[in-house]
């Protein structure tokens, strides 16, 4: 069975947790817990190819400079979802700058773009304008909701297929 | 040195003692497949329990996929969140056949990484906030400097004219039709820069406080005449025309807010006259009901659906007022006017084909006991003004409605030979508490007739203040003369 690590990078308060929650237990809870340190979980991932592929899960501490992340966290990883707020605009950018940085420490690695808190419909306020030049450089984008569990699913299934390709 | 009775030794153990009951250390060996070789420790702490040699640990050592560490490495996870709730510091060392890993609690570190964390955070929130309204407020100050860059622009240019035609008049005394014209010149210049400073004002007093009507006897015959004359001029300069329909129906007087109504028309007219560069401006007037209707229309350029919006909003004017001169107020003061007035104020336009912009106001009937003009005629009136200017003027526009007059110089000289058979007083506004004293000074000398006051704010608290301390009236600066014989007729 293969098995691979991935993180989950993105600003303060923008539901890592909750997405992991979502995705490994089904649950989602309103409170607010900020994450100190690191979280590992990890769940079985089958694909529509019938490959199927142990992803550990790293719930790392909300930070918008990966230089006050323990560089720990991050080695070894194969791939990151990166989340923004859809209701916070700023960590839409905040999202692009840990890209970089992750970029440049880990090397290329595959990644999925989760612009969650879907559910907040009517605050919605990232700059349609940036998800479509992000589009355009080839992110993998997936609107998400960890309350509803709207594109959650497909957003860790999205990852794992790009993971096992070749 | 290496007896273990003695004191350092003693304290080394003391100490050491002490730290395994705070850190509770937990060591274990696995090979590479994650399975026991040994353990030594509080493996129940962390979740370790019931630890069998062989044991595989692949659940509990997740945190060890993905390291790829060479011999002798270390992993160190300052602060690990375990399944049963707990906190680990974690060091793991890469070893030839397997992982040395070393557990610590770090409950404590967690508590106080947890307390910076959140200060951390709030700070931050903070500091986006602070950053918001940083910018909010540059955007607020631009926006308040260019401003201030049109106003001055707006108040040089009729100034310059004022000042101009000022000039030729000196040197135009002798010819006559010149000096009209230089006097024309200098109203047209003085009446927009009054309309300027109206709208400001009242910009800032429906922004800030409540702005009043002052209703009274409109002969609508003789507004229509002022606005002909007022932007005939103006209007054929361009080569525009200016038509008026008028529905025969509408009442000789009707009561409303005079001064407002024409507020509101001088704004509308002056745009239509101001964007339109070819055919005429249209402006029709019916009354049914107790209700004005008034439209005006412009053959102009037209205004884009999405700029419409805008325009009743201050400062909110369209692309195509870019180039032009005002503040941007007209509309929105127009459109806050109408709805004071029980009304309402709509615009329709198309591009390439002109604007229409319609409102109507409540405006009932006034049937006057006698259909002749309101005059003072025989009426003893006192005037108290102390600026000469004004004074000059007042004194013009009571003469001429027939009043016999006393003019005092100052207040002083009014009460030093005061008429016995005064009738009415008309005094310049003062502060408190002189305005009061002043009223009392009336009493004294034995008046009990009505005072009334002209003022320059026009405020309604300050009103409803001036009439309760005793005057018959207040009234707001700049005055027309049919405003003021109205108003004073009323109170005599």
């Amino acid at each position: 069975m293969l098995t691979r690590k991935i993180c989950m990078i993105g600003d303060f308060a923008v539901g890592k947790t909750s997405l992991v929650e979502r995705y490994v237990h089904s649950t989602f809870s309103e409170e607010y817990h900020t994450t100190i340190g690191v979280k590992v979980d990890s769940k079985l991932l089958e694909l529509p190819s019938g490959d199927r592929l142990t992803l550990v899960l790293w719930d790392i501490a909300g930070t918008d400079r990966l230089a006050t992340l323990d560089a720990n966290y991050l080695q070894g990883a194969t791939g990151y979802l990166l989340v923004a707020d859809s209701t916070r605009r700023e960590t839409l950018e905040t999202a692009v700058g840990l890209q970089q940085q992750v970029e440049s420490r880990l090397g290329p690695r595959p990644f999925v773009l989760l612009t969650n808190k879907q559910d907040l419909g009517e605050q919605l306020e990232l700059n349609p304008d940036a998800l479509r030049q992000l589009d355009s450089r080839g992110w993998h984008r997936v609107p998400t909701s960890a309350l509803s569990g709207e594109g959650v699913e497909k957003a860790f299934a999205q990852l794992g297929q790009q993971l096992l390709a070749p | 040195m290496n007896d273990e009775s003695s004191p350092i030794a003693r304290l080394r153990d003391y100490l050491g003692k002490s730290w395994e009951a705070e850190a509770r250390p937990f060591y274990l060996l696995v090979d590479d497949q994650k399975r026991v070789r040994d353990a030594q420790g509080q493996a129940a702490h962390y979740g370790f329990s019931g630890l069998e040699p062989g044991q595989a640990l692949t659940q509990q050592l997740l945190f060890l996929e993905g390291a790829e560490l060479t011999l002798g490495k270390q992993l160190r996870l300052p602060i690990l969140s375990l399944p049963n709730g707990r906190y680990a510091q974690v060091h793991a060392v890469r070893l030839k056949n397997g992982w040395g890993l070393a557990f610590s609690d770090a409950t404590e570190q967690h508590s106080l990484r947890l307390h910076h964390q959140q200060t951390a955070h709030d700070l931050a929130l903070a500091q986006r906030e602070l950053e918001q309204r940083h910018q909010a407020l540059q955007e607020a100050m631009q926006a308040r400097e260019r401003f201030i860059a049109r106003m001055s622009h707006e108040f040089r240019t009729p100034l310059s004219s004022i000042l101009g035609y000022a000039d030729l008049a000196r040197e135009d005394l002798d010819d006559k039709a010149r000096l009209q014209h230089d006097i024309q010149a200098i109203a047209r210049g003085a009446n927009y820069l009054l309309s300027l400073v109206d709208n400001l004002l009242d910009h800032a007093v429906l922004e800030h406080g409540e702005l009043s009507l002052h209703p009274s006897a409109c002969d609508l015959q003789l507004l229509v005449q002022e606005l002909e004359q007022l932007f005939q001029p103006a209007a054929a300069q361009k080569g525009l025309s200016l038509a008026w329909w008028i529905d025969g129906d509408i009442p000789a007087r009707l009561w409303l807010d005079e001064t407002r109504l024409r507020q509101i028309l001088v704004n509308l007219i002056g745009n239509a006259i101001k964007f339109t560069k070819e055919g005429g401006i249209t402006v029709t007037l019916e009354w049914r009901q107790g209700r004005l209707k008034v439209g005006v229309e412009d053959t102009g350029p037209g205004i884009a659906p999405e700029e419409q919006r805008q325009l009743f909003q201050p400062f909110g004017r369209g692309a195509g007022g870019g180039a032009t001169s005002g503040a941007g107020l007209g509309l929105s003061i127009c459109r806050e006017l109408v709805e004071r007035m029980e009304g309402e104020i709509s615009l329709q336009s198309r591009r390439g084909e002109g604007t229409t912009v319609a409102f109507e106001i409540a405006a009932p009937e006034r049937r006057a006991a006698g259909a002749a003009r309101p005059d003072l005629r025989g009426r003893k009136v006192m005037l108290i003004e102390p600026d000469p200017d004004n004074r000059e003027l007042l004194r013009l526009f009571l003469e001429s409605a027939g009043a016999r007059l006393s003019v005092p110089e100052n207040q002083n000289q009014a009460f030093e030979r005061f008429p016995s058979d005064l009738e009415l007083a008309v005094v310049g506004l003062l502060q408190e508490p002189h305005h009061r004293l002043l009223l009392r000074r009336f009493k004294g000398a034995g008046y009990g007739g009505p005072v009334v006051a002209v003022g320059t704010q026009d405020d309604a608290q300050l009103q409803k203040k001036v009439l309760r301390d005793g005057y018959a009236d207040l009234l707001v600066r700049p005055l027309r003369r049919s405003e003021l014989i109205e108003r004073l007729t009323a109170v005599v």
